[in-house]
């Protein structure tokens, strides 16, 4: 019918709308509960584990977003139509988990998916996402992880514009984090729709699927920037079989690519050397400098299984990585003037892990790194 | 997150529903608003339109679906984002509406769009999907027209499912038309969706006419030929409604696009101001026996058999049950024609004899295989009934 209306009106009617603009300038950075507790997440946990990142200082550090992942929904809608939390997990409502996280400084963050059911088979968006928008704004939500299971043969850009479009109309600034696992190339289209979207399929605590997960992210520094961030997964740092040379590398790397730096940890139980990890403000720095350049690949050293990242930083400095990806100590040498990127003769260098200067450029620079570690070095122009 | 629940969990949940099983067993017959009134509809309209329907014997010849079609609604949903009919052009509102409709024994139609404002710019479904099946079914309302104005770069299938499931989920039986103009090939997909889906573009009063996006009822149907393997009971390809006694048409192509429909086992929604119709017009509207072609519980959809461009002629045929035919025989030429059917060329028909009635004469018209020859106007036709006889 009445194809001839559109012809006149859908350019005259602004059928699309915006996303929020400035809801993350720099990478959101927080906790999820998916990596560590999957389904078993409660009300009694979230609390817990927001008082202990005020206590351990993540909240000051910058992790504020506390994000309820997957299972954390009743198993059916109500008879409107509308989401409820689990009434066993979350007894005292949504709405006022989402008041305890912002009475301590936290943002809250809520999961659910573009398809008929989420991945874990609670309830789906699909067809409800201007209801559900609203209802997670009437809790006080500040960022919606959205998945991508049970789609069905649905087109991602478009799907996720509903969401998108509904949480504006909902009308509480949010952030909409995408998770369709990189299927559609998000980053070719998800600038407009959302902050930020995954990149690949999910991580996992080894270290050969961290760098699985780094390679991917080769070619796409292009496309993030303030507001709209590739999203190479969660954190597994202090997580399964990640030695701590590995948890470090796995969080400088995701610093070098401005990833969003959501840990997925148990934060409750976690060691002093974890938590130096996580809260390290010099390494956290990198990851939300203000410019917002995603980091990018500069050299693969096969021989010596070494490789360079380098991310651009405001004021003309420099975050430089060398991973040592190989199985035994690599001693390495950077000779300045191989870095051509650099466009000054003359940077301070400092290591950020061991927070200590480490020379100037030209000299050359030389360093051991131990097997999946990494020599982290912010470069500040000067004499 | 989590491919990998999905691997497991994807195959052994049941995700899609199936539309409302056991509606629109025949083809739906009713009355739509847009074909004469577009924008320009009211309580009153509809009123009128539903009574007079009762008095003209519409009703009782099987038009028992009053749609309303795009404007209905308000310009904005409600705060809680449901929808609200236009508070000047339906002041008693939806749920009123539909039960002046039941009470007068008619279901009520409604329409709206998968995209995110519908053609004429009112809100759309999109992403309010299940809220507004939800309301539908407290209005009581009993068919969706489904547009595709809006919709972005949305998959048409996936998008249609959606409302299919939201209907579903409301719980009241709905038939759900689907208006995506034949763009993503319905009848490949559409079965299990909807009972109803459009074949082609927007029909318009005319014999042959072409406009950019609608054309007259000789190109849809020309547009129909192939697909008649995708009808059957509760799934139709739907040529758009009908454009019988509206300006553009003779009463002689009024005639032949009804016979047309009737033979397609098309839905048979009419589109003209019931209020003021000639009595001709009324008469092709409820001729009962061109009804019962299109009626017929077998649900055959009818086929074109022949084509003689040289000779102005086409025929088509309609299986029926008990193995009666319908025969559409149209003079395509602009001028009247002596044609003849030679019933041993049509080499579908298996009985040795049958008796042969004309269904607009409403006359038995002689024996097959006698050859039968009549004189037909321009663009009219011989709507002719095949009994098998002894």
């Amino acid at each position: 019918m009445k194809r001839l209306l559109p012809l006149f009106l859908c350019i005259a009617s602004a059928g699309f709308g915006q996303k929020f603009e400035n809801v993350a300038p720099t990478p959101p950075m927080g906790w999820n509960s998916w990596n560590t507790f999957q389904a078993g997440i409660n009300e009694a946990l979230i609390e817990q584990t927001a008082e202990a990142m005020i206590a351990n200082g993540m909240r000051d550090a910058g992790y504020v977003y506390v994000n309820l992942d997957d299972t954390w929904s009743a198993k059916e809608r109500d008879a409107n139509g509308d989401l409820a939390g689990d009434p066993v997990k979350f007894p005292h409502g949504m709405k006022a988990l989402g008041d305890f996280l912002h009475a301590r400084g936290f943002k809250f963050g809520i999961y659910n998916c573009a398809g008929s059911l989420t991945c874990a088979g609670f309830p789906g968006e699909r067809g409800h996402e201007f209801q559900d928008a609203r209802r997670y704004a009437s809790w006080g939500v500040d960022y919606l992880k959205e998945d991508w299971c049970y789609t069905g043969t649905a087109n991602a850009p478009e799907t996720y514009r509903i969401m998108r479009d509904a949480l504006r109309e909902a009308g509480r600034p949010m952030v909409l984090s995408l998770c369709e696992w990189g299927q559609s190339r998000p980053w070719l289209w998800g600038g407009p729709v959302a902050e930020l979207w995954r990149t690949t399929e999910d991580i996992y605590p080894s270290y050969n699927r961290v760098k699985q997960i780094l390679d991917l992210q080769v070619g796409l520094a292009g496309y993030a920037g303030p507001g709209h961030w590739n999203d190479p997964d969660m954190l597994e740092v202090g997580n399964g079989s990640l030695t701590f040379a590995e948890s470090r590398a796995h969080f400088s790397l995701w610093c070098m690519l401005a990833a969003p730096l959501i840990a997925g940890n148990d934060v409750r139980h976690m060691t002093p050397e974890v938590r130096d990890i996580l809260t390290n403000r010099e390494v956290i720095a990198l990851d939300q400098d203000p410019l917002g350049r995603e980091g990018f690949r500069f050299r693969v050293d096969s021989k010596n299984h070494v490789e360079i990242w380098a991310k651009e930083l405001s004021g003309g400095e420099w975050g430089i990585c060398l991973l040592n990806n190989g199985s035994t100590p690599a001693a390495y040498t950077v000779d300045w003037q191989d870095i051509t990127f650099l466009s000054g003769q003359y940077y301070h260098l400092r290591d950020l892990w061991a927070k200590a200067p480490v020379g100037r450029t030209p000299a050359l620079y030389t360093t051991t790194i131990a097997p999946h570690d990494v020599a982290l070095l912010r470069l500040k122009p000067g004499y | 997150m989590k491919k990998l629940l999905c691997l497991f969990l994807c195959f052994s949940i049941p995700v899609f529903a199936r539309k409302f099983d056991g509606l629109a067993t025949t083809p739906p017959m009713g009355w739509n608003t847009w074909n004469t009134f577009a924008s320009n509809i009211s309580e009153t309209l509809v009123e009128q339109t539903a009574d007079t329907m009762v008095a003209s014997g519409m009703r009782d010849a099987g038009y028992v679906y009053i749609v309303l079609d795009d404007t209905w609604m308000a310009m904005k949903r409600d705060a809680n984002g449901d929808l609200v009919g236009d508070p000047v052009k339906f002041p008693h509102g939806m749920k009123a509406l539909g039960d002046y409709l039941h009470a007068r024994g008619f279901k009520f139609g409604i329409y709206n769009c998968a995209g995110a404002t519908t053609c004429a710019g009112f809100p759309g479904s999109r992403g309010h999907e299940f809220q507004d099946a939800r309301l539908y079914a407290s209005w009581g309302v009993d068919y969706l027209k489904y547009d595709w104005c809006d919709h972005g770069t949305a998959n048409g299938p996936e998008t249609y499912r959606i409302m299919s499931d939201a209907l579903t989920a409301a719980g009241r039986p709905i038939v759900f038309s689907l208006c995506e103009w034949g763009q993503n090939q319905p009848w490949l997909w559409a079965e299990p969706v909807g009972h109803l889906w459009r074949t082609t573009g927007d029909i318009y009063a005319s014999y042959d006419g072409i406009n950019k996006w609608s054309s007259g009822w000789k190109v849809n149907l020309d547009k129909q030929v192939g697909l008649e393997k995708y009808a059957g009971p509760g799934h139709w390809n739907d040529p758009d409604m009908l454009e019988v006694g509206n300006q553009g048409l003779t009463l002689a192509e009024s005639r032949a696009h009804f016979s047309f429909w009737c033979l397609l086992a098309a839905p048979l929604i009419a589109g003209n101001d019931v209020r003021v119709m000639t009595p001709a017009v009324r008469d092709i509207l409820t001729n009962k026996d061109a009804i019962a072609v299109d009626q017929d519980p077998l649900g055959h959809q009818g086929f074109r058999f022949l084509v003689d461009t040289k000779k102005g002629v086409e025929i088509w045929a309609k299986e029926l049950s008990n193995k009666e035919w319908a025969v559409c025989v149209l003079n395509t030429g602009k001028a009247p024609a002596s044609l003849t059917v030679n019933w041993s060329d049509l080499t579908f028909l298996d009985a040795q004899y049958y008796k042969v009635r004309d269904l607009w004469s409403k006359k038995d018209v002689g024996t097959a295989p006698t050859p039968y020859t009549a004189t037909v106007d321009s663009h009219d036709v011989l709507f002719l009934r095949l009994t098998p006889s002894n």
